[in-house]
């Protein structure tokens, strides 16, 4: 028997290195074997009946223990920390209302779904070069995984907390730029933008503009 | 050859280039900015950096600048030592101190040699905390954009633009930290290749301005291996199309033909495609006069099967600027002795003496690599710049060939740029330029000859004469003339590769056949002289091949009622016939065209039906040498739209004709071809054939980053589309597909992993300026006659003499404008000057007309009133008439005219 | 009106459509088609925390023959889809159809010529419940749209057949 025989191959991490004790097996290796006996059962034990009355027991005191269903959609979900949650995007917009996007294609680039479509077009504002003419998600491929989120580098494109999104049919699932923007809205309350300040690569970064090349 | 080691492994190489050179065409990934493959070494960024070794038992070495180090036989370097990469690694920390970072909202973003270069050092952490240098941006003209923040000071712009391309108005201010690449003031950038700065560039510096309207990022582009149309060159190019629209054009490396370059013409012109021009669905006139209907597809095939009938009578007219196989399938529609060129008288005579002198003289065709290798050029009657604009890029090259050979004594590496500009100064090589007018290429040239084209020929048979031809002496040649065809005789028989460029746009049949004595007298003397013809169009050669009656024959059949249908591929016939011709064309009983765009034929057709441009459709393209090239597909066309041969098979069958018709793929068509003209036989085999596939697969047309796939059309309809299938070429349309290196004619794009830029080219040419792997693409149609006997010609006519009440106009170009497709692109005809007459200021003097005054030209019955611009080089008695200028009506020159001045009433 | 208002409190008078689809509302028996990770939380749907016996829709057949709505949970391949049309055909009228997470309702990341892109190519679906995969609450959410619908469009009559988003979608094999 060795150890390369297919019928008794070991681990060959449990075999020691030496090919003179490998050739003689596990055991003479210095391996001890316990072998183990199935436990007797007594007439108690084979009636079962301790085990059913256990089993009775722990029925009994979910009977009696705080309810664990959640009233939903009365009672709301509480999302621990808004901010981190993977919901319904948004597409933000800064001080003075305009969509923060500048049409980087970066959360195309990044979606694994392709579900992101922008076309950009020149930007009507002085501090920045482009800006989405439209922005549309499938938000029936998305697979929120806010790798949109992480690659935005102006902190456009963010995941709300809004979770209980269903639809009749795929069409009005395909959010538009308007739709996105009014997503926005409805969540710029209770979640703002914390991310919006900061820097970008050196950049200064605030919600009141977003960074781009110097002024021309 | 010479063996190296790089990380102790031997390698062997080419002798005598330099170790950057090396390391690329080995395939390691070495950082670079500065050198460029077309550009050679400057040693400026200090990215390259490679440690070597004294020996085997040196353990210490010195780091030392790859490009600038010859590898030599036995040198020892390490790419991957530590303390190199760290050097690496801190010499780009420091480039990128001012670098914006703005990727995300940079248009080079993902295109960008700063990244992968950035990447492949592993620098990705900033440490510098302090401000950011900025710069103004200037404005640059409707082509490049101009961002200087982004600037790394490379200084390749610069290198290319001066050293290469020639330019003037562009330049490197400041000092330092604040170094500057622009030029003086805010203005159009005046070079003809100055959007070859936005592949130059290593970063976003400079970007094309006409992509920025249309912007989408490149990876989501769907390109294709293609063929320009602007000129009769012949570049390859590779366009990106995304929704439809075609975004931009990029070079697509051919050793023979463009190198690393494109002219703007040829970058820029690609809007037309866009145009809202464009002929997007059959239409049908029940009256020639009347209102234009949009019909659809099959009652626009049954009007055509209608009007065709028995096919008696029906003549067609090629064009060439359509390709072989469009040519081809009209051909077949109506028979090959009712087939004709689509080209004036004059300009089919110039192109079948252009053509017989490629096939029939022991001369060959001048690539233009050969141009740009050759030791000594000579021009005669092209302005080059404007006609044939990368052939001018060539020649410039060649002015330095002679000389680099001079610096072998001073022990400077060939690829060492700096040093070898700083030994040659000023010097350059041999190049005689003789024009009508001057020419952008006239600072670089040894001597240039200013003259009307008959004197032009009396020069060049002087020239032949001298050189050996069996042709009569030149008589009452200028002393001075006959001593520069001495000269010039001289400098062209001590070259090794001499090459005369001449051309049709001069208009002179006799000075092409001038030329071609220079050459084959050149070639008697067991000299390769080389014969660089231009023709006007992209595949005017073809046509040519083809065979065929001009549009006066055409005129001539339907005057003898042998023709009372007319079907017009591709061709906007005011351009090629005179008012007269048009007039009998608009008379015809019936008049068919196919064409992508709306223009005056169009207009007066009875039916016509949408055709497709060189990005909706493959097509075989003969370029000015000869060469057969394959341009393909790059996207689905809306609308009816569809490749011109495909609605000529589909007439066909409307009209019973199903077995004459029965290619249905282009492959069939291309063979039906190759088989009926035996000239075309290599046309079959320039590609590989649609059943070709890499790993089972097709190549794709979509990069594997292409974005937004799934919901690019979830706004018209949620379920995506069905990917369209491609029944003419290994190509798919989508994503799927091989990502190995295809066969040359079917490279799409250049990209390897890490090399996202340009600088990808490295990874798919077999070494460094060295063919593509698989060999250069595209086939010689005709091969000189090494061995027959020469007869040369002996055309001489009388010096020219300037008439005192008329005028010998003769053509002049413009690269932006005189091109038809070209001239409807909005950068483009932001640059394409108005109509005008050009006079040279001693003439105009004499007869009393200032600049800018309006004067009528009269000649064959055509007025015209055009304002006056001062062309100073232009000779006495001869005057300068712009060609195919939107507005400029079409005419035979060179010719007579009266000018007369308009009165003010 | 006068019959009406002579009636006891106890007693409610409505049209018979409305009964009885107030009560096919109330007693969804669904077909959990669980091909993928979304049938781990169809599951959970299902235990006592989410508790999908409050909308009367917890039991779960698994006999198509015994249920009247699929919830397709997970993606599907093409060659799963003459199963699934199967076990759709096998379920008697009135039916509804729920495409649950992305791949069931478009394919989502399985962009592939083996994924199908959207069951609704196949099958009429009436809610889609986007999500990778969607909560519990998603999927109540869509319960109770879809319980909406039930008693707008009624079952009696057939005429929820008429319904724009009943009808019978393109079909991706007819389509070229």
């Amino acid at each position: 028997m060795t150890a390369n025989d297919p019928n008794t191959r070991q681990n060959p991490h449990d075999l020691p290195p030496t090919g003179e004790s490998a050739a003689k097996g596990p055991a003479a290796a210095g391996k001890k074997i316990a072998w183990v006996r199935e436990p007797e059962l007594g007439m108690a034990g084979r009636s079962y009946l301790m085990l059913f009355l256990q089993g009775l027991r722990t029925t009994l005191r979910h009977l009696l223990s705080r309810k664990t269903t959640v009233q939903s959609p009365e009672q709301r979900h509480v999302v621990p920390d808004p901010l981190i949650y993977r919901g319904v995007h948004r597409l933000n917009r800064d001080a003075q209302g305009r969509v923060k996007c500048v049409a980087c294609f970066l959360c195309a680039t990044a979606c694994p779904a392709h579900c992101i479509d922008i076309v950009p077009a020149e930007s009507p504002w002085p501090d920045r070069q482009k800006y989405p003419q439209s922005f549309t998600i499938d938000e029936l491929r998305c697979i929120f995984c806010g790798m949109c989120e992480e690659a935005c580098p102006v902190q456009a494109i963010e995941l709300t907390s809004l979770y209980d999104l269903s639809g009749k049919s795929r069409e009005e699932m395909v959010f538009d730029k308007a739709k996105l923007l009014s997503v926005f809205d409805q969540t710029k309350d209770a979640e703002p933008m914390t991310k919006g300040t900061g820097t970008f690569f050196g950049l200064p970064v605030s919600n009141e503009g977003t960074p781009g090349p110097a002024e021309k | 050859m010479a063996t190296i080691y790089i990380d102790n492994q031997p390698y062997v190489v080419k002798d005598g280039q330099n170790l950057l050179r090396a390391c690329l065409s080995l395939g390691f990934n070495l950082p670079y900015f500065c050198w460029h493959p077309a550009m050679n070494s400057v040693g400026a960024c200090r990215q390259c950096a490679v440690k070597q070794f004294k020996d085997e038992k040196d353990t210490k070495g010195r780091i030392v600048m790859a490009c600038m180090t010859l590898a030599a036989d036995g040198t020892r370097i390490s790419i991957d030592d530590p303390e190199v990469r760290r050097f690496r690694a801190g010499v780009i920390e420091f480039l990128m101190v001012n670098h914006p970072h703005d990727c995300p909202v940079c248009d080079e973003g993902g295109e960008c040699h700063l990244q992968d270069m950035t990447v492949m050092t592993g620098h990705n952490y900033r440490r510098f905390r302090f401000r950011k240098r900025t710069h103004r941006n200037q404005e640059l003209g409707p082509l490049v954009n101009h961002e200087m923040n982004r600037c790394i000071a490379c200084y390749r712009c610069l290198r290319f633009y001066r050293d290469y391309a020639g330019g003037r108005d562009f330049d490197v201010f400041q000092w330092h930290n604040y170094v500057y690449f622009g030029r003086q003031s805010d203005g159009v950038l005046e070079n003809e290749f100055s959007g070859n700065l936005v592949e130059v560039c290593p970063t976003g510096v400079f970007t094309d301005k006409t992509l920025k309207g249309h912007y989408t990022r490149k990876w989501d582009l769907q390109t294709a291996p293609s063929i320009c149309v602007h000129c009769g060159l012949g570049c390859n190019t590779i366009p990106g199309e995304r929704y439809g629209i075609l975004r931009r054009i990029r070079n697509r490396y051919h050793r023979e033909v463009n190198g690393y370059f494109l002219c703007d013409r040829g970058r820029y012109g690609y809007e037309f495609v866009n145009s809202p021009r464009r002929i997007r669905q059959p239409i049908f006139r029940s009256e020639r006069s009347g209102a234009a209907q949009p019909v659809e597809k099959q009652a626009a095939l049954e009007q055509a099967a209608k009007i065709l009938g028995s096919g008696e009578r029906v003549i067609g007219i090629g064009s060439s600027r359509a390709s072989l196989e469009a040519n081809f399938a009209l051909r077949t529609l109506v028979g090959a002795d009712r087939f004709y060129r689509g080209l004036a008288e004059a300009e089919c005579r110039l192109l079948d003496t252009a053509i017989a002198l490629l096939r029939d003289g022991p001369a060959p065709a001048a690539s233009m690599s050969d141009a740009a290798q050759s030791d000594a050029v000579l021009v005669l009657g092209e302005d080059l710049t404007n006609t044939a604009p990368m052939l001018a890029y060539s020649v410039r090259q060649s002015t330095l060939q002679r000389e680099i050979g001079l610096t072998k004594r001073l022990h400077v590496s060939w690829w060492d740029d700096a040093a070898i500009r700083q030994a040659l100064q000023e010097r350059r090589g041999p190049l005689y330029i003789a024009t009508p007018a001057a020419t952008k290429l006239d600072d670089v040239a040894t001597e240039v000859y200013r003259a009307a084209p008959d004197d032009l020929v009396r020069f060049a048979q002087a020239l032949a004469h001298a050189l050996g031809a069996e042709i009569p002496p030149v008589s009452a040649l200028p002393r001075k003339l006959a001593a520069l065809a001495d000269v010039v005789a001289e400098a062209l028989y001590l070259a090794r590769r001499p090459v005369v460029v001449c051309g049709t746009s001069s208009g002179s049949e006799s000075l092409l056949r001038a030329a071609g004595n220079v050459a084959w007298a050149l070639s008697a003397a067991e000299h390769r002289g080389q014969l660089c013809l231009v023709l006007p169009d992209c595949n005017s050669f073809g046509l040519g091949l083809l065979g065929g009656g001009s549009l006066a024959d055409a005129c001539r059949a339907i005057q003898e009622g042998k023709a009372e249908t007319v079907v017009v591929l591709e061709n906007d016939l005011s351009r090629h016939a005179d008012q007269a011709a048009l007039k009998l064309l608009d008379e015809v009983r019936h008049l068919v065209a196919l064409d992508y765009l709306e223009h005056a034929t169009t207009a007066a057709a009875e039916l016509v039906f949408p055709a497709a441009t060189f990005a909706e459709a493959n097509g075989t393209l003969v370029n000015n040498e000869g060469r057969a090239q394959r341009s393909y597909q790059v996207f689905v066309p809306q609308g009816k739209t569809q490749a011109s041969w495909r609605w000529l098979q589909e007439m066909m069958v409307a009209v019973g004709r199903q077995a004459e018709a029965s290619w249905r793929s282009f492959d069939e068509i291309t063979a039906a071809l190759a088989e009926a003209l035996p000239i075309f036989a290599a046309v079959k085999d320039i590609a590989p054939p649609e059943g070709f596939r890499m790993a089972g697969q097709r190549v794709p047309r979509q990069p594997h980053r292409y974005s937004g796939r799934t919901a690019m059309h979830a706004q018209a309809d949620v379920h995506e589309p069905t990917p369209l299938a491609d029944p003419d070429s290994p190509l798919s349309f989508s994503m799927e597909g091989s990502q190995r290196q295809p066969p040359p004619p079917l490279v799409p794009r250049f990209w390897a992993p890490g090399w996202n830029s340009m600088q990808a080219i490295t990874r798919f040419q077999e070494e460094v300026n060295g063919p593509l792997r698989g060999g250069d693409s595209g086939r010689r149609l005709i091969e000189p006659q090494p061995d027959a006997a020469i007869r040369y010609f002996s055309d001489l006519p009388a010096e020219f003499e300037p008439r005192p009440d008329e005028w010998l106009l003769v053509p002049v170009d413009h690269i932006f404008g005189s091109e038809e497709l070209s001239a409807l692109s909005p950068g483009i005809a932001q640059l394409t000057p108005a109509p005008y007459l050009a006079l040279s200021a001693s003439d105009a003097a004499g007869a009393n007309i200032q600049e800018g005054e309006k004067v009528v030209l009269a000649m064959d019955g055509l007025h015209q009133a055009l304002p006056v611009r001062f062309l100073p080089s232009l000779p006495r008695g001869v005057a300068g008439l712009p060609v195919g200028l939107p507005g400029m009506m079409h005419v035979t020159l060179p010719g007579w005219a009266k000018l007369s001045k308009v009165t003010a009433s | 009106m006068a019959v009406i208002a002579e009636l006891p409190d106890n007693v409610a008078v409505t049209k018979l459509d409305e009964l009885v689809s107030w009560c096919r509302k109330n007693s969804l028996w669904p077909m959990p088609f669980a091909t993928a990770c979304c049938g781990i939380e169809l599951m959970s749907t299902g235990a006592s925390r989410h508790d999908i016996a409050r909308f009367g829709a917890e039991v779960f057949r698994f006999s198509p023959r015994q249920c009247d709505l699929m919830i397709v949970a997970g993606r599907v391949v093409m060659k799963m889809m003459p199963v699934l049309q199967r076990i759709w055909q096998q379920m008697p009228e009135p039916k509804w159809c729920m495409a649950m997470g992305a791949c069931a309702s478009s394919g989502g990341v399985f962009d592939t010529y083996s994924v199908v892109q959207g069951i609704d190519r196949f099958v009429p679906v009436d809610m889609y419940v986007p999500g990778c995969p969607p909560r519990p609450e998603q999927l109540i959410q869509a319960i109770i749209d879809l319980q909406a619908k039930i008693q707008r469009e009624g079952t009696l009559w057939g005429r929820e057949f008429d319904a724009p988003s009943r009808q019978q979608p393109k079909r991706a094999l007819q389509e070229s």
